[in-house]
């Protein structure tokens, strides 16, 4: 049988699926943000300086590299107007975030190019898309596996052998990427590491894509490079044309790269989540509706990044503070999504409040596109961990789980080392 | 007064879209995605989604 996962307890992953690993990789510090967010809550909404400052750590991004004043965004209203208002505060901050490392992608786009971008993959993550499709197709296959292999012990490190594994193998499959390719192909399109490093990944990525996709063109299948390949792409003047090699190539590398570190992580975060709350983790298991509102819960509560930025367009006023054109504003997740004014005891885990709304995928016209997709993935993985693991409980015999990664980036847990009497 | 293309009378609504926060507006609609201004929620058709984030319907509440 062939396989639909990769078993990253038996790859070499190089510093793949450690966040700590991979924080250090890009030079981060990897403290918890939340005790360093407490004191931001008491004061303005808008406040000037860049957020590491206020936090009082080193940087992790570069602002000054902009040249211009620096603003961090903080309470729910503020960054949701920021994320809303693209006109405003732009994602041409991602020129030099990842249109190095990706070329011109959604991220780095805006206005009516990113719109037409966006547009040719949106049907594809639609939710009844992602239900079908996506988890018919390929999530039920890969969990299973990786279940299977789960059950022929008693216990695991569920970063490694779930939660790293599960989002890679589902959108490299569903993209038509085999299994015994997939991990190499993960391992090219890492974002840091040296230009040499980073030249040699990304000539390997586009070799591999380049001979699947000339695959594709000729025989299609049903899988999301042949409908790339196929894609039409409207053009400015409303006429279509389809995608070029090259921005089908990119398209799939920003994909690829966004929808498989970010749910390894955010799964991660809510098993942890579930594993240290036990009665809310019996509360699920027994009643399984309750999944969309405890994943939206712990999105909310601990997302796997803690703030993005924004390149201010324009003089503009935000609650009353003045930010002036060619500035660079962080829009803080982690005070945002646990601002006192939108939640009540927001530093709480609760997977019993009303699904309300947050910024863990973002917002407004570069909110996630993977996110339905993403959702769908943990729900269909948290169900089999309840059916197919019982007596779910930490391994005495480690210590007890942390999260690592860097501050504002890339947060997850460093290992999940759990034991169960496995089941089926 | 006649406010809303089906002729109803009702004030128009918003609809918030509860994973990007994508606003319906019923007195705007979704021209650029051929949904003409006045379009009722109910009106909507079934396979329309969040011009943003893809959202279906189910996924939105009244803002
Ligand atoms: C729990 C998992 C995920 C989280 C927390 C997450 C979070 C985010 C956030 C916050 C953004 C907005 C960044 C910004 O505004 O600057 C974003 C954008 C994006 N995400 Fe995700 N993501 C996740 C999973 C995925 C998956 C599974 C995919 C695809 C398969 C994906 C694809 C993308 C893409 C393509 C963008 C860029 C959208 C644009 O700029 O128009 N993400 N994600």
């Amino acid at each position: 049988m062939t396989s639909a996962t990769v078993d990253l307890s038996v790859k070499d992953r190089g510093t793949l699926f450690n966040p700590d690993d991979e924080a250090k990789a890009a030079g981060w510090g990897t403290l918890d943000p939340y005790p360093l967010l407490e004191k931001l809550h008491d004061g303005p909404p808008v406040v000037k300086g860049a957020l590491e400052d206020l936090m009082g750590i080193p940087r992790q991004y570069n602002p000054g590299m902009w040249g211009g004043e620096v603003y961090s965004i903080l309470s729910f209203e503020a960054v949701n107007k920021a994320f809303m208002d693209g006109e405003t505060f732009s994602n041409r901050v991602y020129e030099r975030l990842s249109k190095p490392a990706l070329g011109d992608t959604l991220l780095n786009l805006d206005g009516g190019e990113h719109k037409r971008l966006r547009n040719v993959s949106k049907p594809w993550f639609k939710p009844s898309f992602t239900d079908g499709w996506w988890t018919e197709m390929w999530t039920v296959a890969a969990v299973k596996e990786i279940f299977d292999r789960l059950t022929e012990k008693d216990q695991a490190d569920l970063n490694l052998e779930l939660c790293a594994p599960l989002p890679m193998s589902v959108v490299s499959a569903g993209f038509g990427i085999p299994a015994s390719e997939a991990l190499e192909f993960r391992k090219a399109l890492l974002l840091h590491g040296s230009p040499e490093e980073m030249a040699k990944g990304h000539a390997f990525a586009a070799e591999m894509l380049t001979r699947l996709m000339e695959e594709r063109r000729a025989n299609p299948k049903d899988d999301l490079i042949s409908r790339f390949v196929h894609a039409d792409i409207e053009n400015e003047d409303g006429s279509t044309r389809k995608l070029t090699n090259d921005e089908a190539m990119r398209y799939c590398f920003l994909i690829i790269h966004a929808g498989g570190g970010t749910t390894w992580r955010q799964l991660g975060i809510t098993i942890m989540a579930l594993l240290n709350h036990p009665e809310q983790m019996e509360m699920l298991r027994k009643d399984r509706s309750l999944m969309r509102q405890a994943i939206q819960e712990v999105t909310r509560w601990y997302p796997t990044d803690t703030a993005f930025l924004r390149y201010v367009e324009k003089d503009t006023v935000l609650e009353g503070v003045e930010l002036k054109a060619g500035s660079i504003a962080y829009l803080c997740l982690g005070t945002a999504n646990r601002d006192r004014k939108q939640w009540d005891k927001p530093d709480e885990l609760d997977i019993m409040r009303p699904a309300k709304r947050h910024f863990a995928f973002g917002a407004g016209a570069h909110a996630c596109l993977g996110q339905h997709l993403s959702r769908q993935e943990m729900e269909v993985a948290l169900g089999a961990m309840f059916d197919r693991l019982g007596d779910l409980r930490w391994d005495p015999d480690y210590p007890p789980a942390a999260l690592g990664g860097g501050t504002l980036i890339g947060r997850g847990p460093v290992a999940l080392n759990v034991r169960y009497t496995p089941i089926g | 007064m006649n406010d809303t293309a089906s002729g109803s009378d009702a004030a128009f609504k918003d609809y918030a879209c509860l994973y990007c926060g994508y606003i319906y507006e019923e007195e705007a609609g979704d021209p650029d995605n051929g949904i003409a201004p006045g379009t009722r929620w109910e009106d909507l058709p079934e396979d329309w989604c969040c011009p943003h984030c893809s959202a279906e319907k189910d996924g939105f509440e009244l803002a």
